[in-house]
């Protein structure tokens, strides 16, 4: 990784839908070396996904749900999470270390969404308990400014 | 409340191409949903409009920008929580802030050079605004991340 391919990144993190010719133009470089180096990060697996951001308040959804899962005695872990990963819309499904075992997030519409969301996660026999905390925020795959906070990051690493 | 817009079946099947990977040609989305290229742009730029579509976000390891820890942390406080949201997304690198119902009254997702780095921002955070009591999970071994799964007409019924 040298300076034009953090600079490259910079401007993905801005906004990961912008074309090579954009690119090129903003940091100053050639459509085809952006390209050429583009590709060279997917290859290597600098770069592993663009997801379209969609806000979600536009199609329904109100937030998010953060279910704290906390598995049974002996429960296995890993079948814990091939349920959840299995279940409709859960989004983030993650090992954690803490409190709890595992944390799942899944959009919310309303108060009854939020109810079938946990007796679904409940029907798994090696959960022993969930813990709720429902966020008001509707972005989507995730906040806008962590692509922000990466891209100042990524121009800094550039500029060192 | 926000109007809803409604998603029809073809913008469903664009989004969730658009989903899988952002950086799809019109020329393939166009084959894949059975319309013309100009149709498709069409309705990109239809659902951008309305607010629907806002950009795009790039997934990257993050070790490579020097983020070791991704946490979430979970706060009880009688403080304003929208004070400290603002006052951590300054100061830290705090991905989704917002205030919350149930467990606790604020909670956010956290990116964190090393251990002490994050244990400084929750730290500054309990000084500042006297919060009662910060949990923090840190996300170990490596997310499953099902963006795909996610259904874009939530309130349509009988699906």
């Amino acid at each position: 990784m040298d300076k034009l391919d953090y600079l490259i990144l910079s401007e993905l993190f801005k906004d990961a839908s912008l074309t090579f010719v954009e690119i090129a133009k903003n940091i100053g470089s050639t459509p085809y070396t952006v390209r050429r180096r583009y590709e060279k990060m997917k290859k290597e697996g600098t770069i592993f996904k663009s997801i379209v951001s969609i806000d979600l308040s536009k199609v329904g959804y109100q937030g998010k749900a953060f279910l704290l899962i906390t598995l049974a005695p002996k429960g296995s872990k890993i079948k814990a999470i091939e349920y959840l990963k299995s279940l409709k819309n859960v989004m983030v499904v993650t090992e954690i270390i803490g409190m709890y075992d595992i944390l799942a997030i899944a959009p919310i519409t309303d108060l009854k969404s939020i109810q079938e969301i946990v007796k679904e996660v409940k029907k798994e026999p090696y959960i022993q308990r969930v813990e709720l905390a429902c966020a008001d925020d509707t972005s989507f795959p995730v906040n806008p400014n962590l692509g922000a906070i990466l891209s100042q990051k990524s121009r800094l690493i550039a500029k060192s | 409340m926000t109007p809803i817009i409604s998603i029809d079946g073809t913008d469903d099947k664009i989004l969730h191409i658009l989903i899988k990977d952002a950086r799809t040609s019109l020329k393939e989305m166009a084959k894949e949903c059975g319309i013309s290229s100009v149709a498709v742009l069409n309705r990109i730029k239809r659902l951008k409009k309305l607010g629907v579509i806002t950009g795009a976000t790039l997934f990257a390891p993050i070790g490579i920008m020097g983020f070791q820890i991704v946490a979430t942390i979970g706060m009880e406080t009688d403080a304003n929580t929208e004070e400290i949201v603002k006052f951590l997304c300054e100061h830290t690198h705090l991905i989704e802030p917002s205030t919350s119902i149930g467990e606790y009254d604020l909670c956010a997702v956290v990116y964190a050079e090393n251990i002490s780095s994050l244990n400084e921002c929750v730290e500054m955070a309990k000084r500042r605004f006297g919060i009662r009591k910060v949990i923090v999970n840190v996300w170990s071994g490596f997310p499953y991340l099902n963006f795909e799964n996610i259904q874009l007409n939530p309130l349509k019924k009988g699906i």
